[in-house]
């Protein structure tokens, strides 16, 4: 089933930042989000959390809508997100980030513990896990924001430019994730500017660009799209 | 039909110095960002100074006018703003709340400290005498020319803001601060400007309110009504704040008016209730207030960090605690063992303000008022010295604040602050100030009465309150009441460890750290929050009871919203997240202190409170965290430890046995805490710094030192070229090798633009590895 959006308007002022705005993400599948900058691809993601309340239209999880659901009951459902600008708990440790999440997801103590230090593990983050979250780099915050938001056991995950700050091996290894946690059957949208990830991970795409879905498809079929390519590349030809 | 026109009058012009003091109020917070609580006490400098100008030296009225507005209003502008935007950018809204009203206790003290509080001073209103005649009612000129003023200014502020070039910058820094810059504008200035134009605006409800009577504390609290027009308005639009400004004022003056003059059934109970009908119509107001969005950090640096309490130094502190008590029993003359039962009390106020204020980041700017509702409660049912007393003194303390959090709850943590000195108001003037009355309860519709009982809340000027017995102990004794405080502190700091240590803790932190992300892991906000400022209320509760049953006698100002706030500030200053800043308040204001000694510095610990709180945007920590680490480290040397240790238990025999003076242990004790600090301080114990051993990131030096203070080898340069994903290069001969590498990946596309699909092939063929830990994986670690 997995997350669908119908028809989300969402305007600031008279700018209008989503416009009739239909996309979907379903289980198993990572889908891209893309668009140049601007184009409302985190606005989409503020209201999928229900942070942002749109002016039409509606957010549904595996069928059922979140219409008037609180941003922590979304999550509560299944809905997962990490942030463009980094939101980590800036004054606890990398573990108790994590920990604090796990403890509300998990039935008793020493599962949460057990999940910390598994996830800890697996983001290779237990060197860094005894330091202040607001002392890591970007790329080891996205890593770590991954790891808590995975703690809270999402369904669906929402991605916001998460290999951005990243260095060339922490994005592969990141890639290789993003295919695991599909491969388990999560429910993946993904925002990213770097196209050779996209193409790499993800099954599906969305392109936006002005508040509209300009083109949804395969990787290889987004790439031959000439709407695609007009508003992404400004006509030029691809070599 | 006549009282009414004359009501309207003064009504209106109450409420004309409301919307001035309301305006300078919006003015600031919405172009700094921050909000003047000491906006009130600014207001009664201007009162004091043209009281001296115009009363005390003589001068002309005029001439006293202009020279406050003229110069001491801008000059208090100066003052403000060097002592807040600069100091206090990047800190969070506790912090920033907290240092202005560590200038409004600053102020105050100044006042007093100036202006003797026990001598009667009076203004004449302006043009005293001078009135018009309409419908009957003398209508004084003096409140003509208030709202005259309120008029002019009004309209001043508008044609400033829009008229002019300052205005516009001032309006631009509102919408953005960094853009604002961007396009030109000097901060600094436009900060100064709207300080300077508020403070004068403040001065001159001064001069125009002093008529109405000088005091500081009244002139800075009634000004708190102002506040409730400001709230109308949501500290944004001024023309809403006007329009606030009015409704308060005339509400205030019609409620006075019609109540206090003639026989209203009950009116013996609202009489006190019309003095806070500004105060109600803010409850009002945030109730109806709409939800503020939920708030990320938006690039502000976290400074504010609360480490987590080890058992090992928790349980140190709660044994110090006690054992110093009966130790120290014995050796107190009995005049400073009664100063110091109060200690506890205080103490516990403090520990209420560490999980709210500390962790969740919320403030509660009367924790007396919560104090005062458990000490009335002791004093009304625990006529038994039963200590479980304090138990329903925690509960309805509790209560309280969930009745006074709910309303504030939705909105950010100023408009929750804003309640609770609301509450402490309505509390001192109406609530406390209630004459008897006799609580009936009977079933319905029947006269069968199920209790009935006579209460005065706070019957006379003091309450009464028991020591408490239990189990054989009398606590009717001083040095029995030290003792049972110290285990009843201890006993909650142990408390509060084991609640900062569990997941409810953590979750309050990371809370206070990032409200969107703990939403979208599904960690709520209102219940958390909610359920800490009850625990907080309770423990205050508890804090009042015991500090008033130490004194036995209470009066109603020991609970005063002044008091509440050297609280308050000092367990900031300490350093609100650790239990110890609790102690230490407790210490610093309950025990004998130099006001004592030398009467004449009696406003000396408001003021130092003040000046230290001023001092927070430097240091937002407090000063426990910024000395405990170190200290730990110096003390981790044995001989350090012990031969402190051994001169005060030395020092503590030989006065014991009589041998050398109390004043003498005295010393002992602070010379042996002045070697600690100082051994801190100069770093004894401190980890050395790391030896130049292999970095984990392979590079032979930190970054930012390499090529200037440590040469940059060519090793270097093929790990940074690692890092970057740039192509390796072959160094050139005679440098060290460089470290073994995984093989750095495909250089990205410099454009990023999408490849032909034959591109990624290779990516994709590959077999996907089960964990995400593959050979070229771990980022050169």
């Amino acid at each position: 089933m997995g997350l669908e959006t119908q028809g989300v308007v969402v305007r600031f002022g008279g700018r209008v930042a989503n416009d009739d705005v239909s996309v979907d993400a379903p289980d198993g599948l990572v889908t891209g989000l893309i668009g140049p900058n601007g184009a409302g691809k985190t606005t989409l993601f503020n209201v999928i959390t229900g942070t942002l309340r749109p002016a039409a239209g509606r957010v549904l999880l595996n069928g059922v809508s979140l219409d008037g659901v609180a941003p922590h009951r979304r999550a509560r459902r299944g809905l997962g997100r990490t942030f463009q600008r980094l939101e980590l708990f800036g004054s606890l440790t990398v573990r108790a980030n994590v920990r604090v999440a796990a403890d509300w997801h998990s039935k008793n103590r020493a599962e949460a513990a057990e999940t910390t230090e598994r996830l800890l593990e697996q983001f290779e983050l237990t060197d860094v896990a005894d330091t202040l979250a607001s002392g890591v780099s970007t790329g080891t915050g996205r890593i770590v924001e991954l790891a808590r938001c995975l703690a809270a056991r999402p369904t669906v995950l929402l991605l916001d430019e998460p290999a951005s700050g990243q260095d060339a091996a922490e994005r592969a290894r990141f890639a290789r994730t993003l295919r695991r946690l599909a491969g388990d059957g999560m429910a993946i949208l993904l925002v990213e500017h770097d196209m050779d990830l996209v193409m790499e991970v993800c099954d599906r795409l969305h392109v936006l660009d002005f508040g509209h879905v300009i083109a949804s498809g395969t990787p290889e079929q987004i790439q031959a799209d000439p709407r695609v390519r007009a508003a992404y590349l400004g006509d030029e030809e691809v070599a | 039909m006549s009282e009414f026109v004359g009501f309207t009058f003064s009504g209106l012009a109450t409420a004309s110095i409301y919307a001035i003091v309301a305006c300078g109020l919006t003015l600031t917070y919405t172009t700094t960002g921050i909000f003047n609580w000491a906006h009130g006490a600014l207001a009664a400098a201007g009162a004091f100074f043209y009281w001296q100008l115009a009363v005390g030296w003589d001068l002309p009225v005029w001439l006293a006018v202009v020279l406050t507005i003229g110069v001491l209003g801008p000059g208090l502008g100066l003052l403000m703003a060097s002592l807040t935007t600069r100091r206090l950018q990047g800190t969070s809204e506790t912090t920033r709340m907290v240092a202005t009203l560590a200038l409004l206790l600053g102020f105050i003290a100044g006042i007093n400290w100036i202006w003797d509080p026990s001598v009667q001073r009076r203004v004449p209103p302006l043009l005293r005498g001078k009135a018009v005649e309409l419908a009957g009612q003398r209508i004084p000129y003096a409140d003509l020319v208030t709202i005259l003023v309120a008029l002019v200014a009004a309209v001043g502020i508008y044609l400033l803001l829009h008229r002019t070039r300052p205005g516009v910058a001032m309006r631009a820094a509102v919408d953005d601060r960094r853009l604002a810059t961007l396009n030109g504008t000097v901060l600094a200035r436009t900060d100064t400007l709207s300080w300077t134009i508020s403070a004068s605006l403040a001065v001159l409800a001064g001069i125009l309110i002093a008529p109405r009577g000088l005091s500081a504390v009244n002139l800075s609290l009634v000004l708190i009504n102002a506040f409730a027009a400001s709230v109308f308005g949501r500290l944004r639009s001024l023309p809403v704040t006007f329009a606030g400004a009015l409704l308060v004022g005339l509400a205030g003056d019609y409620g006075q008016g019609y109540v206090g003059s003639r026989d209203v059934p009950g009116g013996q109970y609202l009489l006190g209730a019309v003095q806070v009908i500004p105060v109600l119509l803010l409850f009002v107001v945030l109730v109806t207030l709409p939800q503020a969005g939920l708030r990320g950090l938006r690039g502000l640096r976290i400074r504010e960090v609360a480490p987590v309490p080890s058992w090992t130094g928790a349980g140190v502190l709660a044994g110090a605690v006690v054992a110093g008590t009966v130790a120290l029993v014995p050796l107190l003359a009995p005049g400073d063992l009664n100063q110091l039962t109060r200690v506890w009390g205080i103490a516990i106020v403090g520990l209420s303000l560490v999980p709210l204020v500390g962790w969740a980041g919320r403030l509660s700017v009367c924790p007396l008022a919560f104090a005062a509702v458990g000490a009335v409660i002791a004093s009304h049912l625990g006529a038994s010295g039963n200590p479980l007393v304090l138990l329903l003194s925690a509960a309805s303390a509790g209560l309280v604040g969930l009745l006074v959090a709910l309303p504030a709850l939705r909105l950010s943590g100023l408009y929750l602050a804003l309640a609770t000195a609301a509450f402490a108001v309505i509390l001192e003037r109406w609530i406390f100030q209630l004459p008897a009355f006799t609580a009936v309860l009977r079933i319905p519709f029947t006269d069968v009465t199920l209790y009935r009982h006579q209460i005065t809340i706070f019957p006379g000027d003091s309450l009464a309150i028991e020591r408490f017995r239990f189990l054989g102990i009398d606590t009717g004794d001083d040095k029995a009441y030290l003792i049972f405080g110290a285990v009843l502190f201890a006993l909650l700091t142990l408390g509060m460890t084991a609640l900062r240590r569990s997941r409810y803790g953590t979750r309050l932190i990371a809370l206070k750290d990032s409200p969107v992300a703990s939403a979208t892991l599904g960690l709520g906000e209102r219940g958390p929050t909610l359920a800490v400022f009850a625990l907080s209320a309770a423990i205050a509760g508890v804090g009042g009871a015991v500090y008033g049953a130490a004194m036995q006698r209470p009066s109603a100002d020991s609970f005063s919203f002044f008091n509440g706030l050297t609280v308050l500030l000092a367990v900031v200053i300490l350093g609100v997240s650790s239990v110890g800043s609790a102690l230490g308040a407790g210490l610093f204001l309950g025990g004998p202190t130099l006001a004592n000694l030398v009467p004449s510095l009696s406003q000396l610990s408001a003021s130092s409170i003040a000046t230290a709180g001023i001092g927070l945007g430097g240091n937002p920590n407090g000063l426990l965290p910024m000395v405990g680490p170190a200290l730990r480290a110096a003390l981790r040397r044995r001989w350090l430890l012990l031969s402190g240790l051994a001169a005060i238990v030395a020092g503590y025999l030989l006065a014991l046995t009589e041998v050398v003076g109390n004043w003498v242990f005295v010393e002992v004790v602070v010379a042996v805490l002045v070697v600690w600090a100082a051994a801190a301080v100069a770093g004894v114990g401190a980890p050395l710094p790391a030896p130049d051993g292999p970095r984990a990131d392979g590079l032979s030096g930190a970054p930012g030192l390499l090529g200037l203070r440590q040469a940059f080898t060519a090793s270097d340069r093929q790990v940074l070229d690692h890092h970057l994903g740039l192509p390796n290069l072959p160094a050139p001969g005679g440098l060290p090798d460089p470290p073994d590498l995984p093989d750095p990946p495909d250089p990205p596309d410099p454009l990023g633009l999408p490849g032909p699909p034959g591109r990624r092939e290779p990516a994709l063929a590959g077999p996907r590895p089960d964990d995400d830990r593959g050979p070229g994986g771990s980022g050169g670690a």
